[in-house]
């Protein structure tokens, strides 16, 4: 099957060279699969500003669509039905300097979400709220960012701010409802050797979060469990304390050398450390938890852009994460002291892959091949949750000409993981029979191979005598789980570029 | 190991508790054959220990505040140097075992005859 | 160009692969035979075990081990549990079985269970020592069962009307019931105070007593017989279908109030002689039992109780850098002697602590994991009985009462 879609794939691609014309527009600059190994040296808002030759903007209009028949992670959700507008810029202002931003409102649904009441599952798990009922909720997110960078004689400057306000609700019990604002302020720096640039950059994240659960009914409420970890929960403090708030961020260093010339070795590194507390809206603000995460993630490769493009590369990441929980003591007074924190909960997630990209013309393609782990213990009463994959990944892109107004972008990827180990130990017999269903769940899907490919399509007309262009874009994909249950997804948006 | 010093890590979580059962007034206690029950008021998680040495009971449990149960039967000694094996209870709500050093904590009994 | 792609794929995956770590099959090792020993009080005399059942479950796995009869050895004065080929790990052990005993000269049996959870068993633990409980409270009257928790109509509203208490005669006699005062604790089990002076041990601090009214001889009560005691003696199903017909209760608690807003059925059944109620209106249970119960033969009169037996609790309020003392009044108390059955009540989110001294109750018992659980309606507080018909009196309702369980006069 693989050796057949390469075929395809390898087919279109011969076909669209044979039409298409140099594509150097600033869609193609600003959307090459080529620009991959650069991609992490752009999150430098001073070598960002170095990062394209050509100004773009877009504005768009579309919606996001994904499906599971079971949930892969109840925690998530089965799927999501998620319009939005977005609209970026990238504009350079003179040889020097360039703008840039983004402005985004997104709304829609996320459906079936069991075992979470609590926003940004990803960043918080697994300390969050969480009830066996759970429902669709619905979300709405504002996110602006915006960015400038210059450069002096030789040194390279650079800020950039993002900001997202977001709130996710129910409108039926439990009622559960997430607000979170999230700030990250970086500034970089950059220092041209006359072969390399290198970059350095600092970024700084404030998080919060205020969350509850609130019950109409008359009937009454279920319990919602203060969730520590691989089923475990805070008991004393679970059942009706059901508002917290969550506050937290972090801080990045990031630091990155890439030839000038565009050809030659590169490298990046990566450290970063986010924390998160949460507490109780109550008992004078009592602390529950905390949750830190420490990141080390480094890149290293080679890469030519002559009549070929070429890169080869290899990258790790490493995420050690760490949980505390903290004792409350005696509840004289209505307020509880902190008498101890443990650190009960401890995990880590592992991530290394080589991969190669090659280019000619208007085709890309790219292929990568990695193991990933991912481990999570509770210390006492000992619990342990392991899985390991191996993986590989091709991606394609090609760029077609039709016709001198239109521009055709097709990518198209396929990847598959297969389990390489896994471990479970948790102790069953004093597990509720509900817990119980959920770490398996989890569990199965954890250590599952999953086989994902997908294609989109991307048609751009340029106007007459302007400087504007419409385009629409549809695409989709299907991950298929060994688990006997499969995943779809759809895209398409619409809109304009100038 | 490059962010050791910046997530702080509490990997001591464990303790010994030594739980003592006294009598009240000039009855003593010269032994005790019981059942310990600690649950811990943030866990709820039961720990039992039965092994008396005299009149105590060490046990190695998670740092934290312990509700104790103790019932069982303690021989005691009166005044005029009497023996008398009598059925009793300890009870406690709260009790601190956070220190890392051992916790010693002494209960009074409730006797139930 | 292709066949390298592919065979770079062959090459990085198998690479990959050889990283995988393989989990281990090592045997797990199996523990000494009888690293587990049951204890028998050392104050009984004669004791002789039977029907004894040990299950060891394993924590990680959930199977459960069982071994029973000849499986325990006498050892001193106790037995040794022998389980063969049993793996090293962590257990659950539940021991039960029958006490043949002699007590003080005087004969007695006792059907016990005693527990210890997460227990590790291996090479190097320590051997496992188990105290079997023998303590049985004197027969009398105890509570049979507190219904407090209300019943739900068909359009889904709560009703809370028929609430009602049982107590019963436990013993092998007739006893008479006449100045059985109903009692209802001061304090929450869910609100932890370190009241001063703090009289639990000796006393039991109360906010509501109703007392079964008699000249000492009018309430028999032959044995194993019981008394309804309806906060609202009613047929309840005219007004909520899904109620009880208490009209038939052999006591009601009857309030007179002068807040022509509230007031209060006067069923057919004889009232309760009222001594004290904190409120002014209309008297019921915790409807998610927050407040401990107790019955007590009062041994005073009602003045002189209402005189001499009041109760300033003062406790110290703190609300970080704020303190002030506080003065929490409207409380009697009544002597833990006087006391003949108590139960202490909560709901596991949010207990703190039991308001009964522990001679009288060491545990507790609910309806409801969590506070307004939507689950806890039609369910009562039943207490156990053994083989025997009789009522289970540890004096520990954790292990006495079965939680949660249906209301027995529902439907009857």
């Amino acid at each position: 099957m693989k050796r057949q879609f390469l075929l395809i794939l390898i087919l279109i691609v011969i076909h669209g060279a044979a039409m298409a014309s140099n594509a150097d527009s600033a869609l193609v600059e600003h959307t090459s699969l080529a620009r991959l190994p650069m991609l992490e040296a752009m999150r430098n808002p001073a070598l960002h500003g170095m990062g394209y030759q050509t100004p773009y903007s877009q504005l768009a209009i579309g919606i996001d669509l994904q499906h599971q028949n079971q949930a892969f992670v109840p925690e998530k959700g089965s799927g999501y039905t998620l319009p939005y507008l977005k609209v970026n810029t990238f504009h350079p202002l003179n040889g020097r300097s360039t703008v840039w931003g983004e402005a985004s409102y997104m709304t829609g649904k996320v459906h079936d979400i069991r075992w979470n009441s609590t926003s940004d599952y990803d960043l918080l798990q697994p300390y969050i709220l969480a009830d066996t009922l759970g429902g669709d909720t619905r979300r709405e997110r504002y996110s602006v960012s915006g960015g400038y960078a210059t450069s002096i004689k030789k040194w390279l400057l650079g800020a950039e701010m993002h900001v997202r306000a977001e709130q996710e609700y129910r409108s039926h019990d439990p009622r559960m409802r997430g607000i979170v604002t999230d700030l990250i302020l970086r500034v970089g720096g950059g220092y041209d050797l006359g072969h390399y640039h290198l970059g350095a950059a600092v970024e700084g994240n404030i998080y919060k979060q205020t969350n509850s659960v609130a019950f109409y009914r008359e009937e009454g409420v279920i319990p919602e469990y203060q969730m520590t970890g691989l089923g475990t929960e805070y008991s004393r403090f679970s059942g009706d304390k059901r508002s917290l708030y969550y506050d937290g961020g972090g801080v990045a260093v990031m630091l990155h050398a890439s030839p000038i010339s565009k050809s030659g070795p590169y490298a990046d590194v990566t450290l970063d450390e986010h924390r998160y507390h949460r507490k109780l809206a109550e008992f004078n603000s009592m602390p529950l938890t905390d949750h830190y995460n420490e990141h080390v993630g480094a890149t290293i490769g080679w890469k030519q852009e002559k009549n070929h493009r070429l890169a080869v590369f290899g990258h790790a990441d490493y995420i050690r994460r760490t949980g505390n929980e903290h004792v409350g003591g005696t509840s004289d007074a209505r307020y509880f002291p902190v008498i101890a924190c443990l650190t009960m909960y401890k995990g880590h997630i592992l991530d290394t892959y080589a991969g190669a990209l090659y280019g000619r013309g208007n085709w890309n393609a790219n292929i990568t091949a990695g193991y990933r782990e991912v481990s999570e213990e509770y210390v006492y009463p000992h619990r342990q949750m392991d899985a390991s994959h191996v993986y590989g990944k091709l991606q394609g892109q090609c760029f077609i000409r039709p016709e001198d107004k239109w521009l055709l972008t097709v990518d198209a990827h396929a990847s598959y993981y297969a389990k390489a180990g896994d471990k479970l130990n948790m102790p069953l017999a004093n597990m509720d029979a509900t817990f119980t269903r959920l770490i398996q769940h989890k569990h199965k899907y954890a250590t599952a191979n999953y086989t994902d490919f997908g294609a989109k399509v991307r048609a751009d007309y340029a106007m007459n005598q302007s400087r504007y262009g419409l385009f629409a874009e549809a695409g989709g994909g299907m991950t298929l789980c060994s688990a006997s249950e499969h995943q779809t997804a759809l895209h398409c948006s619409i809109g304009i570029t100038f | 190991m490059l962010f050791t010093a910046c997530a702080p890590v509490e990997d001591d979580i464990f303790t010994t508790a030594r739980i003592t059962v006294t009598a009240e007034g000039d009855v003593s206690i010269t032994s005790v054959q019981a059942q310990v029950k600690l649950t811990n008021v943030n866990t709820r998680q039961v720990t039992t220990v039965a092994d008396f040495n005299g009149t105590s009971a060490t046990v190695e449990l998670l740092r934290g505040a312990y509700q104790i149960d103790i019932e069982g039967v303690a021989t005691c000694l009166s005044p005029d140097n009497v023996t008398r094996m009598r059925q009793f209870r300890c009870q406690s709500d709260y009790v601190e075992f956070i220190s890392h050093d051992i916790n010693e904590v002494t209960l009074k009994t409730i006797f139930l005859d | 160009m292709k066949k390298f792609i592919l065979n770079g794929i062959i090459v990085m995956l198998t690479a990959a692969m050889c990283l995988t770590s393989c989990s281990s099959d090592d045997p797990i090792p199996v523990i000494p035979t009888s690293m587990v020993t049951l204890e028998i009080p050392a104050n009984l005399e004669n004791a002789v075990l039977s029907n004894a059942v040990a299950k060891l479950t394993n924590v990680q796995t959930n199977q459960v081990t069982t071994v029973e009869g000849a499986a325990f050895l006498k050892d001193g004065n106790g037995y040794k549990i022998m389980c063969n080929d049993l793996e090293a790990g962590t257990y659950n052990i539940v021991v039960t079985g029958h006490l043949d005993f002699t007590l003080n000269g005087v004969a007695g049996q006792k059907d016990f269970e005693v527990t210890s959870d997460n227990v590790v068993l291996s090479e190097t633990s320590h051997d496992l020592k188990m105290v079997v409980s023998t303590f049985t409270a004197q027969g009398g009257f105890v509570i049979s069962e507190i219904f407090f928790t209300g019943t739900m109509s068909p359009e889904g509203r709560t009703y809370s009307g028929d609430q009602y208490i049982i107590i019963t005669n436990n013993s092998d006699v007739t006893l008479y019931a006449d100045s059985i005062a109903v009692l209802e604790s001061a304090f929450l089990t869910t609100t932890k105070e370190d009241y001063t002076p703090d009289i639990m041990s000796t006393h039991f601090s109360v906010q509501a007593c109703y007392m079964i009214p008699g000249n000492g001889k009018s309430v028999p009560v032959e044995p194993g017989q019981s008394l309804k005691l309806a906060v609202n003696a009613i047929n309840h199903t005219t007004e909520q279908p899904n109620s009880i017909d208490l009209s038939n209760a052999d006591f009601e608690f009857y309030d007179e109030t002068s807040n022509p807003n509230f007031t209060d059925p006067d069923g057919e059944a004889p009232n309760l002689d009222k001594w004290y109620c904190y409120t002014a209106t209309v008297y019921q249970f915790h409807s998610r039992g927050f407040n401990s119960m107790a019955i007590a033969k009062m041994k005073t009169g009602k003045e002189d109780w209402l005189e001499n037996y009041v109760y300033d609790a003062t406790y110290l309020f703190v609300f970080g850098d704020f303190s002030r003392e506080m003065t929490k009044s409207g409380i009697y108390k009544v002597p833990n002697e006087w006391i003949l059955d108590g139960v202490n009540l909560s709901v596991e989110s949010v207990r703190e602590w039991n308001v009964l001294d522990a001679s009288i109750d060491a545990g507790w018992t609910y309806c409801g994991k969590v506070d307004r659980d939507e689950t806890r309606f039609n369910k009562s507080v039943i207490r156990k009985q053994d083989a025997n018909g009789k009522y289970i009196d540890t004096n520990n309702s954790t292990n006495d009462f079965i939680p949660e369980a249906p209301a027995s006069l529902l439907n009857n």
